[in-house]
């Protein structure tokens, strides 16, 4: 007898002369069809099989296989989806053991998880904490295999993303083609085996006849696999040789004699995939969700490492946030990171960063005194001046800057802090002098570099710093650096009424000093819709320098003319405060 | 048909003008609104309406047409497939679903499903693959013999490219031996979807008949010799998770079910989709 089985549908057709039943997963009964109703029952399902069948019996143990491979899929995505429903989720942890239970439901799900990198969301670490919860051996394996897979998934999924399209009859044919690459585990097989296997892959895949009916299948495979033959990102950390049998069940409960290697670089994998995700959700400003991330990345690492390590990668994260302007997640993390590890100096000068970005000096000078207190002088010292200076107090700021350097003479940290204040005191060569005049090539000498262009520009030299400022956007090797002088260059030229062309400058670049920037230009545009949104956005933001300077910008392009009270030098000077405060 | 903007003349399956690509109406739509077909279904109402008043349904028949007027397109479908579809926007679902039918094949690309080409070739010539199938419901549940799920259907999303058909298309092209064209007066578009539904079972009705009783006359349940009878409707093009108006589905028993069903339950709560999800034992 003839029969079509979908896992999806949950559905098994049996066609025997003219004679058809349906069979379905959730009920024992052999319903008679006629063939009208088979497109229905099928209807939507795109995984249906064929199959030749001697008994109901064995279409029926079929169809449960088709049911368990289907749901195993969505169990382990809804287990990933850090937004699903918590009953779902555990749920789908729950019942994970016994419907893996089957060797090839684990091949089902896991070479299609091997052949497409997870998506930056995907909540790893939220997953590895529910299969903890339930002491789930198998699924605790499964993940934590799978996040430190992603690399090597990612650079097998663009190798074979760069085939060229042209060797197949058509896209259709290069998308079929990789549907077979999945299904025959050859993706999983180049992603998990070592490189030096991948001759023999291509020699299986040559031989198999599922590749033989493509157009040029040899080229597409060689042109494939060739790459994956060079060893790894990360290099393989599984030394002993491993029967065929073993290879798709590796993270069964047998991990005995698991190399510990490898078991911490999947947890290094694992909390870099979560930061990762945290990061994508900052810059998405979705910080309810981030905040949960965070709390299972802490609850996960803590059970792993030391506190240090913890508050390394919160205060990584704190940075992070800072960058993005989430000021609210940054002093959140800060907290956390200095809460996990009080004796950790470098923490509480984040804490001290995060305070003196919410304008609250007076707890910022506290964390940095603390901070000096337990070692991280260069950095507290540092951040004190930065309060100062925020404060206004820049002779103060200058000297807290002169202890440093004269601590820490080598260090060009305090260099630059001293300069940027010099430029905002009006000592235009006194900052020049103590700036490096070679070609940048260091961050450090690239910040310099920043800060002499400010010093020009402020001096009213547009040409030059113009053209320091464009040479950092071309040069600068530190993508978040270009940042600094895109927003200088858009400075430049709003001084230089060159309006238009400032905002092509900024373009859609996230930050408070473009949003700043973007006011002021669309302000004197008059498109008072792009002021709004930007205004918006900066709503809540402490950041020294910016209230006055936001409230005055608002108060001319959207209250209308005479709205200000301040004149244009004033905002010019403010704006500069600002970025050189960044 | 003539293009109504260059006058340039297109062909039965096509959306827009060859010629300017202005839209010529979609193609299932089209066919329903041609003149034999209009004239055939209002012969068909009139006999029904003749009939039913010599057999004292006339009120029952004028009550059941208001009713029909309600009515609303559902499918059924798994609660997997449901999840498919309403996660679609989701990258993490999305990219791994696309991976599921990997190997595997579609329903209509089997050998057993030749039959159903051939009918739907002569219902929708050249653009078959366009048209989704549901069936029309006066309680948003659809033919559950099919699947669990009833997925009812936005009035907005679909109703200016559907239209409904007598009943199953299969089962009608093959009363007829699959030969030539099927006859006029069997389909209509979707703003009188009352007429060919109230037209096809109006023998149905009795003089006494409740309200409450014409959602089993329009869907009949399956029983265990017969099929499920139902007005079939075709919708041409995609849909998506924001064309489901709720979703009614039988409680369900299997863990992996339930994850599924409070998974997809939250997934249409979005205020995007404003979707519901209801429940019956």
């Amino acid at each position: 007898m003839k029969a079509l089985v979908s896992g999806q549908a949950g559905v098994a057709v049996l066609i025997e002369g003219s004679g058809i039943l349906s069979l379905h997963f959730d009920s024992d009964a052999r319903v008679p069809r006629s063939s009208n109703d088979i497109p229905y029952l099928l209807d939507g399902a795109f995984d249906v099989l064929e199959l030749e069948a001697s008994s109901v019996e064995e279409v029926s143990a079929a169809l449960d296989l088709a049911w368990r491979k289907d749901k195993s899929l969505h169990m382990t995505l809804i287990l990933l989806d850090g937004e699903a429903d918590s009953e779902a989720r555990e749920i789908a942890a729950a019942t994970f053991e016994e419907l893996f239970a089957d060797r090839e439901v684990v091949d089902y799900v896991c070479n299609r998880l091997d052949s497409t990198p997870l998506p930056e969301l995907a909540d790893l670490l939220g997953a590895l904490l529910c299969a903890e919860k339930l002491r789930s051996v198998q699924l605790k394996g499964l993940l934590e295999e799978l996040g430190a897979n992603q690399n090597q998934i990612r650079r097998v999924r663009r190798a074979w993303d760069a085939v060229p399209v042209e060797l197949f009859d058509s896209p259709d044919s290069k998308q079929e083609m990789s549907c077979i690459a999945v299904t025959s585990g050859t993706f999983r097989r180049l992603v998990r085996d070592h490189p030096k296997e991948t001759d023999l892959i291509l020699i299986d895949c040559l031989k198999d006849p599922r590749f033989q009916r493509f157009r040029n299948y040899r080229r597409v495979l060689t042109i494939w696999t060739a790459p994956l033959r060079q060893s790894r990102v990360v290099p393989p950390l599984k030394p002993e040789p491993e029967l065929e049998s073993e290879r798709a069940v590796r993270w069964r409960p047998d991990r005995e004699g698991l190399d510990q290697r490898k078991r911490s670089f999947e947890v290094f994998e694992a909390i870099n995939k979560q930061k990762a995700a945290i990061k994508a959700l900052l810059s998405r400003r979705e910080f309810e969700r981030a905040q949960r991330y965070v709390h299972d990345l802490v609850k996960y690492q803590k059970s792993r490492s030391e506190s240090k390590e913890v508050a390394k990668s919160l205060c990584d994260l704190a940075k992070y946030a800072k960058d993005n302007g989430a000021h609210a997640m940054q002093l959140y993390m800060a907290q956390l990171a200095a809460n996990e590890s009080p004796s950790d100096g470098w923490s509480h000068a984040q804490l001290g960063d995060a305070y003196l970005c919410h304008g609250r000096h007076d707890e910022a000078l506290e964390c940095f005194d603390f901070a000096a207190s337990l070692g991280h002088k260069p950095t507290a010292w540092h951040g004190r001046a930065e309060v100062l200076k925020a404060l206004g107090r820049l002779d103060e700021a200058l000297q807290e800057y002169d202890r440093t350097i004269q601590e820490f003479p080598h260090s060009e940290v305090p260099r630059n802090g001293k300069a940027s204040t010099l430029v905002m005191l009006g000592r235009y060569k006194e900052a020049l002098r103590l700036l490096p005049s070679g070609s940048p090539r260091t961050r450090e000498e690239w910040i310099a570099f920043h800060i002499r262009g400010m010093a020009h520009m402020k001096r009213g030299q547009l040409q030059v710093a113009v053209r320091i400022f464009e040479r950092g956007i071309r040069e600068n090797p530190w993508s978040d650096e270009r940042t600094y002088f895109r927003s200088a260059l858009a400075m430049a030229r709003l001084r230089r009424n060159e309006l238009r062309k400032a905002t092509e400058t900024l373009g859609d670049q996230p930050g408070v000093l473009c949003d700043v920037l973007r006011i002021h230009a669309f302000g004197r545009l008059g498109q008072k819709k792009r002021v709004r949104e930007s205004l918006e956005r900066l709503k809540g933001n402490r950041q020294p320098f910016l209230a006055p300077l936001r409230n005055e910008l608002a108060a001319r392009y959207v209250r209308g003319r005479g709205g200000g009270r301040r004149s244009s030098r004033w905002i010019f000077n403010q704006e500069c405060a600002l970025l050189l405060a960044a | 048909m003539n293009c109504p903007r260059c006058g340039s003349e297109g062909r039965e399956y096509e959306v827009n003008c060859p010629a300017c690509y202005g839209f010529l109406g979609y193609p299932n739509v089209r066919a329903a609104q041609k003149p034999e077909e209009k004239r055939e279904l209002a012969n068909r109402l009139r006999e029904a309406e003749v009939s039913a008043t010599v057999r004292g349904c006339a009120k029952v028949f004028s009550k059941f047409r208001r009713a029909l007027r309600s009515s609303q397109p559902v499918m059924c479908r798994s609660l997997s497939q449901v999840m498919v579809l309403v996660s679609s926007d989701n990258e993490l679902y999305a990219s791994f679903y696309n991976l599921v039918g990997a190997g595997a094949r579609r329903a209509e690309s089997t050998e057993v499903e030749r039959e159903r080409l051939q009918a739907d070739d002569l219902l929708f010539p050249h653009y078959r693959q366009h048209i989704r199938f549901a069936a029309l419901s006066l309680d948003g549940r659809g033919a559950t013999s099919y699947g669990n799920c009833s997925l009812v259907l936005k009035d907005l999303a679909i109703r200016d490219r559907t239209t409904v058909f007598e009943e199953n298309t299969l089962d009608s092209c093959k009363k007829r031996g699959f030969r030539g064209p099927l006859p006029p007066g069997y389909r209509a578009v979707w703003y009188e979807r009352d007429k060919l539904a109230a037209a096809k079972l109006q023998p149905l009705l009795a003089p006494n008949m409740a309200e409450k009783d014409f959602a089993k006359i329009l869907l009949r349940p399956s029983t265990g010799e017969s099929q499920e009878g139902f007005v079939e409707v075709h919708i041409y093009g995609t849909l998506n998770r924001r064309s489901i108006e709720r979703v009614v589905v039988k409680e369900p028993t299997h863990p992996p079910d339930r994850a599924l069903w409070l998974q997809i339950r939250q997934l249409l709560a979005d205020p995007k989709v404003g979707a519901s999800v209801e429940t019956y034992k």
